[in-house]
C-alpha cells in the first residue's frame, strides 16, 4: 500500500469524532492521504453517510422485496404518521439483509443506525409516541442458520497446502466465484500468480447490498474467521502482501466481527507477514462491483473502471489483485480442510430463503437441488406459492409451479435465461404484489447507479417510471436492451431482468 | 509494429497494434458515433454511443476502447446497435438541453430520434441555473451530460489541477467544485481547457455568451 | 464540433502574443470582436493553452489603444496628432539630425519580443543599414542574455536544444529556477503530467512553486546559490564515477580545468552555500545521472543574477559531464519569457551579432551584410540597453527609438530610468497601447497588435509559426513591419546609407524572402507556403528539409565541433541582508499577468488578479509584524512601493516575492543597480529589503 492513509476511513474518523463532516475534516483528510481535495469532495458526495449529522434523527423504513408484497403502503402510511407525530423526517433505506425479518425499520440519528426488526403495525404506531420498537437487532440471529452444514460450522483455519495443490484443487472441486458471476477461482488465482510484481492483493468482497441476499451478512456475523482464513490461503497462494476485507458499509456487527476475527487469527500467527485490514465499505451497492470497490478504498467515487485491464493485472493502486466474494474464500478454505474430492461430493452453497417460508434464513445446500426442496427445507407450501424471486433484485422471477423442478446449479438455469445469482430465493404466495416488488427493485436501480455510463444513469430511472406506470408494451423492450447492452457494467445491466420476466411469465399479474 | 488484418462492416484493413477499433474504422471510412470519447483528456467509455459488436463477444464493446486485434469481425451498425443509440440519444435529449451541440443533434437525427415517445424528462437537469463565478466562463449545466472531459481535461488529462469535482450519483450526478466553492477558490487557473473539451456548450467563453445574448 | 453559441464572421489560426511556448491559437470574430479562443490540437500545445492566451485578449480592443500617430514639436509642448507622413517625416528628421550631429552611435533601436520576426530584421536593419550603429537590443537582456551567453560560447547555440513534445521523454526532468506552471502553464502542465507518469521531476527553487508541490525531488536553495549547487552536483558525479566518459571525452573539452574549478564543492560545502541539505544534492545528482534521458529546464531565477551567466554554465556542465544533450527527452532548455523572444535574437536584434547569430566583430559577417544592403557597417559591437541607457548621463546617448517596449516598468531601478528618459533628446515611441514610457515621448506611432497583421514568430523551441490578422488595427494604427519599413526608407535617403528603394516592401512575406535569402542554412527552406502547411523549426536549410528538432545530435555549433565546459564559480550575492534591510526581495511573475502588465492589465485577467501582493512567510510575517491582507510599504535602499501582504510558505523565510508586473507599484524600483558582466542582464531577482507599516513611512524614499 502506498504510504499514506486511506481517504475513507480519514472520513469515517472525522464523522465519528463531530458526528458530521465539516469542510475543515474534508481538507484535512485530502491533505493525510495527499488527494487533490477535489477527490476527496468527490467522495464525500458519493457515499451517503457522510452527508449525515448526528442529532438529525430520521425513521427509516427498510425497502426489500418481502415488505414490498406484503404491506407496504400501510406501513408506509403508518411510519408516516408517526414521523408527523413525532416530528422526525421518514424516508425509505434499500435492503439491509434482513429480509428474513422483514419488515424491518432504521431510527438512524446521523451516521448512527438503530435497527429494529421485524416490525408490527404496533410498533410504528408506538413511536409515533417516541417508543421505540421491542426487537432491536444488532446481528442476524444465530437461528437464521437454517439447517446443518460446512459453512456454518467452526473449522480451525487450515494449513496452507502450497499453491499449487491449492489451485489445482480449486480447479479439480469446480469451484466457482459466488458473488453472482461464477468465474472459476482457480483461474483468477492463477492469473494474479503470475503477475511479476512484488505487490499484489486479495479483497474479500463482503459487499453484498442486492436486496434478497443475507448470506454474505451472516457468514461475516457468524463465521468470519472462515472467510479470513480463506483470504490469507488465497493471498498465498498468488503471492499477495495484503488482505482487505471489503465489509458493507451498513453492516455495523459484521464490521466488528470481521475485525475481532482478524485480530484473533493475527494474534495466532495465522497471517504471517501478511498485512490485513478489515475496511467499511462505502455503502452502496455498487461497492459490491469489483473494480467499484477498488476505486473506493482508494478514495474516489465508487465507479466501475472500463475493463480491461482486469484486477487481476492491474487492480488496487494498479497492482495485481484478487477479488473474490466472501463466501467464495470460505468454500477455499473448506476446500483445504476437507479436500476436493469430500468438497466436490457435496458440493455446498449457500442461500439466503425469505419471503413465504415458514422458516426464513441461510440454508447450506448442494449445487443442483431442485428449486421445491430448497423452498421446503425452508418450510415453504409450494401449492401456495405463485413466483419466486431468484438470485435477488439483479434476478428473475420463477412461475410457480412451472418452475419447481428446476435444479439450482450454476448452468441450468441460464439456459431460461436466469441465474442463481449470489443465492438468494424471495417466495411470493398467490396474491402478492409482483409490481409493487418490481417498482421497489427498479427504484433501487435507478438511486443506485452510479452516474459513470449514460445508458444506466438516463434509463434506470425511466425503467422505475415504467414500471410505476404498470406498462407493458414494445417501447420497453428498446429500454431492455439499452440498459442491457448499453451498460458499462453489471448494474445497468441487469437492472431490466426482473421487470422483463415479470412481463414475460406473468401475463396474467395486472397493471 | 505489427500490422493486423481485421474486418469492420465488411472492409478489410490492417489495425496497428495498440490502435482502438474506433480509430481503426475512422481509417476505413467508418464513422462510428461518439460523444464522450477525447483524444486530449484521455475522456472515453461512458457515453456507450460508440459500441459495436464483435463477432464471436458476448457483449458489444466501446469502440473508443477497445484495441483493435486480428481476426475481429466488427459489426458498427447492426439494427441492435441502431436501436440501442436510438434510445439513448433520445433519452439523452429528454433530459439535456442540446441547443449548442451540433454534433449530438445531427445523431438524434441520423438516428431518427424521436425524444417524447418517452414522455415527460426524469432528471432536473433542464432545470438547473447557470452558474456565474468567474470573469472567463459561463457554466450552464442544464446543458451538461456529464461526459467528464471537463473533469479530465482539469485533473490528469491537461491541466493536473483538479478544480472540478463530480458529484451526486445517477441521473443527479453533475460536475462541480470541491465544496462546492467559486472557481477561483478552487484552485481553477483558467487555462480553459475545460472550455475547450466540453462538446456541449455547457462550459462556454463569457465574452461568447454576452455577444450572443446581445448584452455587448 | 464546437458548440459555438454564434456563427463566427471568421476563424482565424494564429499565435498567441504571451509567452515563448507559442501555442497556436484560433481566433473566433464577430462583428470585429473576439468571441472565443481554441487552441489547435496539434505542437507546440496540443490543445491546451493558459488564461492568458485564452482569456486575456481584452486589450486588444481596450480604450488605450494607440489610434493616431502624435508628435510633440518641442519639450514641453503637448503631443498632437498628425498625419503618418508628418510623424514618420518627423521622426526621420529628428533621428538624422542626431546621427550626423553626435554620430549613429548616439541613436539607440529598442526592437521588441513581442513583434514579429520581419519586423525585429528590419529594426536591426534600420539601425545598422539605415542608421550604421549597432545599438540595437531587446527585452530578453532583462531575462535570458545570461543564458544566450554561456550557451553560445558553450555549444554555439543559443536556444533550446530539444523541444517541448519531448518533454515526455525524459526519465528525468530538471526544473530551475522557473515557475513554469504560472510563467509557461502549458509547459508546466506538460512536466506535471510526465511526472504524473513516471519521469521523475526534481525541481530546484526557492520558492514552492507548483511545480514543487509536483516534484519527486525539491531542492529549496538559497536565491543565487544556483552554481554552488550545481557545481557541486556535477563534482560528486566526477568523483563518484557516474557521469559519462566517452561523451566527455569525444565531444567535451575543458573538462580537467572546470573540475579544478569546483574542487573545493563538496556535498557538505553545496550544503552551507545553498541551504539544500547534502543528502538531497546528492540524490539529485544521482537520479540525474542515472537517467537515461534527463532535461533541464529553466528560466529568470537562474539568469536574473549578477552572475547568471555562471548560474546557466553550471547547468550547462552539469548536462555536458553526463552526456544528456544531443537524444531524445535530454537537452538544455530556457525558457523564454515573451512569444518572439527566440526570433527577436535569431533576426539580430542585439547589439553584438547580425541576424543568424553571426558575430558583428567577424570581417566576413561584416562584409556579407554590407553587400547584403549595399552599405558600410560599423566594426566594434554596439551597446547593450542597460549599458546605453548608463550612457545616457554622459550625453553619449541623445536618441531612442523604441518599439514595443516599456523600460519605465521592465528596466530595473526604475527612478533611475525616468531620469535617463528624461534627459533624452528624442525618443520615439512604437507601441499597441499607452505605457509608462508614453508621458517622454517625442513621437507616438501607434502599431497594430499581433491579431491585426501578417508574419511569424519563432517560439522557444525554434518553430516558426505564421500569424494572421483577424481584427483590422483600430483608427490608424499601422503594422510595425510598414512603419519600419517607411523610417528605413526616410533614414536611409537622409543619412544617404544603402538603396531607399530596398525599403519598398510589398508585405511580410517580402522581408521574410529577404531573411531567408539572407540565412539560408538556418531559414532557407521556411517558406510562407511552407508554413500554411507544415510545422517547420530551423534549422531548416531548404524546402525539402522538414527542420531540425534536437540539436548537437552530431557535433557542437563551436569551431571544434566540441562543447566547453567552462568554470563557473560561484560568487556570494552582491548586496546581503543586514538590520536595516533584513529580507531578501525576488521578483518575478504571475499566471495572471505578464511582463510589464501593459497586455495582461487591460483585460479580463486584471480581474482576478488586480493588486500588487508580495508574498511572505509566516515566520517573517510574525517577526517583522505583518499580516495576511495588509497594506505595507515594501523598502530597499533605492525606494519603496507599497504592496499587500500574502502571507504563505511558498516562499522561504528571509525571502519576500513580488511580482513585476504592477507599473504603478512597480518592484523594479528596489532592484539592484548590478549587472552580469558577460550578459550584462540585471539582478532582479536580489535585493535586499524590509517591511514596513504604511502609518509611519520612514527610510529614504
Ligand atoms: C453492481 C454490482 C454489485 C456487486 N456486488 C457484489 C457483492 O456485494 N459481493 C460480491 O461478492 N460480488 C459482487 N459483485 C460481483 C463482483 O463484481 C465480482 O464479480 C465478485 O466480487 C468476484 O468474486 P467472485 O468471483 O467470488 O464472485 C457485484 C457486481 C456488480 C455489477
Ligand atoms: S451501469 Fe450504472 S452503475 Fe454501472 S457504470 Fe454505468 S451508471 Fe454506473
Ligand atoms: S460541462 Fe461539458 S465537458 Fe463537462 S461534463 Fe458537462 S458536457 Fe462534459
Amino acid at each position: 500500500m502506498p504510504d499514506r492513509p486511506l481517504l475513507l476511513p480519514l472520513l469515517d474518523a472525522a464523522l465519528e469524532r463531530r458526528g458530521r463532516l465539516e469542510p475543515a475534516d474534508v481538507e484535512s483528510a485530502a491533505r493525510e492521504a495527499r488527494l487533490p481535495l477535489a477527490q476527496a469532495w468527490e467522495a464525500v458526495n458519493f457515499y451517503p453517510r457522510y452527508s449525515e449529522q448526528k442529532g438529525k434523527v430520521r425513521f427509516l423504513l427498510v425497502d426489500d422485496p418481502v415488505a414490498r408484497a406484503r404491506d407496504w403502503r400501510e406501513l408506509n402510511n403508518e411510519l408516516e404518521a408517526a414521523g408527523r407525530a413525532s416530528g422526525h423526517e421518514v424516508a425509505t433505506v434499500f435492503s439491509q439483509g434482513l429480509e428474513a425479518l422483514s419488515p424491518a425499520l432504521v431510527v438512524a440519528d446521523g451516521a448512527d443506525w438503530r435497527v429494529f426488526a421485524p416490525i408490527r403495525m404496533a410498533d410504528l404506531r408506538a413511536l409515533a409516541l417516541g417508543k421505540l420498537p421491542p426487537q432491536e437487532l444488532q446481528a442476524l440471529p444465530e437461528r437464521l442458520a437454517g439447517n446443518q452444514g460446512w459453512l456454518f460450522e467452526d473449522t480451525e483455519p487450515p494449513d496452507f497446502p502450497g499453491a499449487a495443490a491449492l489451485i489445482e484443487a480449486a480447479r479439480s472441486a469446480d469451484l466457482r466465484g459466488l458473488g453472482g458471476a461464477f468465474y472459476p477461482v482457480w483461474r483468477k488465482l492463477a492469473a494474479v500468480r503470475v503477475q511479476p510484481e512484488k505487490e499484489k492483493y486479495v479483497i474479500v468482497n463482503g459487499d453484498e447490498s442486492e436486496p434478497g441476499n443475507f448470506k454474505d451478512r451472516w457468514l461475516m456475523e457468524h463465521n468470519p474467521r472462515l472467510v479470513w482464513a480463506g483470504a490469507a490461503l488465497a493471498a498465498r497462494a498468488v503471492g499477495a502482501t495484503e488482505v482487505f476485507f471489503y465489509v458493507r458499509g451498513e453492516y455495523t456487527a459484521a464490521l466488528a466481527r470481521v475485525e475481532a476475527a482478524r485480530e484473533e487469527l493475527e494474534a495466532s500467527g495465522y497471517f504471517e507477514e501478511l498485512a490485513t485490514h478489515t475496511f467499511r465499505g462505502g455503502g452502496l451497492y455498487i461497492c459490491g462491483e469489483e473494480s467499484a470497490l477498488l476505486e473506493s478504498i482508494e478514495g474516489r467515487r465508487a465507479e466501475p473502471r472500463l475493463k480491461p485491464p482486469y484486477p487481476a493485472e492491474a487492480g488496487l493502486f494498479g497492482k495485481p489483485t484478487l477479488v473474490n466474494n466472501a463466501e467464495a474464500l470460505a468454500h477455499l478454505a473448506l476446500l483445504a480442510a476437507h479436500g476436493a474430492a469430500a468438497y466436490k461430493r457435496r458440493k455446498p452453497k449457500l442461500f439466503s430463503i425469505s419471503g413465504d417460508v415458514e422458516r426464513p434464513g441461510v440454508y447450506e445446500l448442494s449445487l443442483g437441488t431442485p428449486l421445491k426442496s430448497a423452498l421446503e427445507s425452508a418450510g415453504a407450501d409450494t401449492n401456495r406459492l405463485a413466483a419466486v424471486l431468484l438470485g435477488g433484485a439483479a434476478g428473475t422471477f420463477l412461475k410457480i409451479p412451472d418452475a419447481l423442478d428446476l435444479p439450482l446449479d450454476l448452468s441450468t438455469p441460464q439456459l431460461s435465461g436466469d441465474s442463481l445469482g449470489p443465492g438468494a430465493l424471495v417466495a411470493f404466495e398467490r396474491g402478492r404484489d409482483l409490481w409493487s416488488v418490481v417498482e421497489g427493485i427498479t427504484a433501487f436501480f435507478a438511486s443506485e447507479s452510479c452516474g459513470k455510463c449514460f445508458p444506466c444513469s438516463l434509463g434506470a430511472p425511466h425503467l422505475h417510471a415504467a414500471a410505476l406506470r404498470r406498462e407493458r408494451g414494445p417501447i420497453l423492450d428498446e429500454l431492455f436492451l439499452t440498459l442491457e447492452a448499453g451498460s458499462l457494467c453489471g448494474l445497468g445491466q441487469a437492472a431490466p431482468w426482473a421487470l422483463r420476466s415479470l412481463l414475460q411469465r406473468f401475463e396474467e399479474v395486472g397493471s | 509494429m505489427s500490422r493486423e488484418p481485421l474486418v469492420i462492416d465488411g472492409y478489410l484493413l490492417q489495425a496497428s497494434s495498440g490502435e482502438t477499433i474506433l480509430d481503426a474504422a475512422r481509417r476505413a471510412g467508418v464513422e462510428i458515433p461518439t460523444l464522450c470519447q477525447h483524444e486530449r483528456s484521455g475522456t472515453k467509455g461512458l457515453c456507450r454511443l460508440c459500441l459495436v459488436e464483435v463477432e464471436g463477444w458476448r457483449r458489444p464493446v466501446p469502440a473508443c476502447a477497445t484495441e483493435a486485434i486480428a481476426g475481429m469481425v466488427v459489426h458498427t451498425e447492426s439494427e441492435g446497435l441502431k436501436r440501442l443509440r436510438r434510445v439513448l440519444l433520445e433519452l439523452l435529449a429528454l433530459e439535456t438541453n442540446l441547443e449548442h451541440d451540433k454534433k449530438a443533434q445531427g445523431l438524434l437525427a441520423r438516428y431518427r430520434a424521436r425524444p417524447e415517445r418517452w414522455g415527460a424528462p426524469l432528471a432536473d437537469r433542464r432545470e438547473r441555473e447557470p452558474l456565474q463565478d468567474n470573469p472567463f466562463f459561463a457554466r450552464e449545466y442544464d446543458k451538461c451530460y456529464n461526459c467528464r472531459r471537463c473533469l479530465d481535461a482539469c485533473a490528469e488529462g491537461i491541466q493536473g489541477v483538479w478544480a472540478y469535482s463530480f458529484v451526486g450519483r445517477g441521473n443527479k450526478a453533475l460536475p462541480a467544485t470541491p465544496l462546492d466553492l467559486p472557481m477561483a477558490e478552487a484552485g481553477c487557473v483558467f487555462c480553459g481547457n475545460c472550455v475547450q473539451v466540453c462538446p456541449t456548450g455547457a462550459l462556454a467563453p463569457l465574452e461568447e455568451v454576452l455577444l450572443a445574448e446581445g448584452e455587448r | 464540433m464546437i458548440p459555438l453559441r454564434l456563427e463566427p464572421d471568421r476563424v482565424v489560426s494564429t499565435v498567441c502574443p504571451y509567452c515563448g511556448v507559442g501555442c497556436r491559437v484560433d481566433l473566433y470574430v464577430k462583428d470585429e470582436k473576439i468571441y472565443r479562443v481554441m487552441a489547435r490540437e496539434g505542437p507546440p500545445n496540443y490543445g491546451a493553452l493558459c488564461v492568458k492566451g485564452r482569456f486575456g485578449l481584452g486589450f486588444l480592443g481596450h480604450r488605450e489603444r494607440l489610434k493616431q500617430p502624435l508628435i510633440r514639436r518641442r519639450k514641453g509642448a503637448q503631443l498632437e496628432p498628425v498625419s503618418w507622413d508628418e510623424a514618420l517625416d518627423f521622426a526621420a528628421g529628428r533621428l538624422s539630425k542626431i546621427a550626423r550631429e553626435h554620430g549613429p552611435d548616439a541613436l539607440y533601436f529598442v526592437s521588441s519580443a513581442k513583434a514579429s520576426n520581419e519586423e525585429n530584421y528590419l529594426m536591426q536593419k534600420l539601425a545598422r543599414a539605415a542608421v550604421g550603429t549597432h545599438n540595437v537590443d531587446h527585452c530578453a537582456r532583462l531575462c535570458h542574455s545570461s543564458s544566450t551567453a554561456a550557451l553560445s560560447r558553450s555549444l554555439g547555440g543559443a536556444a533550446m536544444s530539444n523541444t517541448i513534445e519531448e518533454v515526455g521523454l525524459a526519465d528525468v526532468i530538471l526544473v530551475v529556477g522557473s515557475n513554469t506552471v504560472e510563467t509557461h502553464p502549458v509547459i508546466g502542465a506538460m512536466i506535471k503530467k510526465a511526472a504524473a507518469n513516471g519521469s521523475f521531476l526534481i525541481v530546484a527553487d526557492p520558492r514552492r512553486t507548483g511545480l514543487a508541490e509536483a516534484a519527486q525531488l525539491w531542492l529549496r536553495l538559497k536565491p543565487g546559490s544556483d552554481a554552488v549547487l550545481f557545481g557541486a552536483m556535477a563534482r560528486h558525479l566526477v568523483v563518484s564515477g557516474r557521469f559519462d566518459h566517452p561523451f566527455v571525452q569525444k565531444r567535451v573539452s575543458g573538462f580537467r580545468e572546470w573540475l579544478a574549478s569546483v574542487d573545493g564543492y563538496t556535498l557538505d560545502f553545496a550544503e552551507r552555500g545553498s541551504g539544500v541539505p547534502a543528502a538531497k544534492i546528492r540524490q539529485a545528482a544521482e537520479r540525474y545521472g542515472a537517467a537515461r534521458a534527463a532535461a533541464i529546464y529553466w528560466a529568470m531565477g537562474v539568469t536574473q543574477h549578477s552572475h547568471g551567466t555562471e548560474n546557466v554554465q553550471s547547468l550547462i556542465n552539469l548536462a555536458l559531464l553526463t552526456g544528456q544533450l544531443g537524444k531524445p527527452g535530454s537537452g538544455l532548455n530556457p525558457l523564454r519569457g515573451q512569444n518572439n523572444v527566440q526570433g527577436a535574437g535569431d533576426m539580430g536584434a542585439l547589439p553584438d551579432v547580425y541576424p543568424g547569430y553571426q558575430k558583428v566583430s567577424e570581417r566576413r559577417a561584416r562584409k556579407r551584410w554590407a553587400a547584403l544592403w549595399h552599405t558600410r557597417l560599423p566594426e566594434g559591437s554596439g551597446k547593450t540597453m542597460t549599458e546605453a541607457f548608463e550612457s545616457v548621463e554622459r550625453g553619449a546617448l541623445r536618441g531612442v527609438y523604441l518599439m514595443g517596449e516599456d523600460p519605465v516598468t521592465s528596466e530595473p531601478y526604475q527612478d533611475h530610468v525616468r531620469r535617463i528618459l528624461d534627459k533624452l533628446d528624442f525618443l520615439v515611441v512604437q507601441d499597441i497601447l499607452k505605457n509608462e514610457t508614453f508621458p517622454y515621448a517625442d513621437v507616438v506611432l501607434p502599431a497594430a497588435s499581433f491579431a491585426e497583421k501578417h508574419g511569424t514568430f519563432t517560439n522557444s523551441d525554434r518553430r516558426v509559426q505564421r500569424i494572421r490578422p483577424a481584427l483590422r488595427p483600430p483608427g490608424n494604427a499601422k503594422a510595425d513591419w510598414w512603419i519600419l519599413s517607411e523610417m528605413g526608407r526616410r533614414l536611409s535617403a537622409r543619412l544617404e546609407r544603402g538603396r531607399p528603394q530596398s525599403w519598398r516592401y510589398s508585405g511580410p512575406e517580402e522581408v521574410w524572402r529577404e531573411v531567408r535569402r539572407a540565412l539560408p542554412e538556418m531559414l532557407g527552406g521556411v517558406s510562407y507556403d511552407r508554413l500554411e502547411r507544415e510545422d517547420l523549426r530551423w534549422p531548416c536549410p531548404n524546402e525539402n528539409s522538414p527542420g531540425v528538432s534536437i540539436l548537437f545530435t552530431k557535433g557542437f555549433a563551436t569551431a571544434d565541433g566540441k562543447a566547453r565546459m567552462l568554470p563557473a564559480p560561484w560568487k556570494p550575492p552582491d548586496e546581503t541582508p543586514d538590520d536595516a534591510y533584513p529580507l531578501v526581495l525576488s521578483t518575478g511573475r504571475v499566471l495572471y499577468h505578464w511582463h510589464g502588465g501593459t497586455l495582461s492589465r487591460r483585460s479580463e485577467l486584471e480581474r482576478v488578479y488586480p493588486e500588487m501582493k508580495v508574498e511572505v512567510h509566516p515566520a517573517d510575517a510574525a517577526r517583522y509584524g505583518v499580516k495576511d491582507g495588509e497594506s505595507v510599504w515594501v523598502a530597499s535602499r533605492r525606494g519603496r512601493i507599497q504592496a499587500t501582504v500574502w502571507v504563505t510558505d511558498r516562499t522561504p523565510e528571509g525571502v519576500v516575492f513580488a511580482p513585476f508586473h504592477f507599473a504603478e507599484q512597480p518592484a523594479n524600483k528596489l532592484t539592484l543597480n548590478a549587472y552580469d558582466p558577460t550578459s550584462k542582464i540585471p539582478t532582479y531577482k536580489y535585493a535586499a529589503i524590509r517591511l514596513e507599516p504604511l502609518a509611519e513611512p520612514t527610510g529614504e524614499s
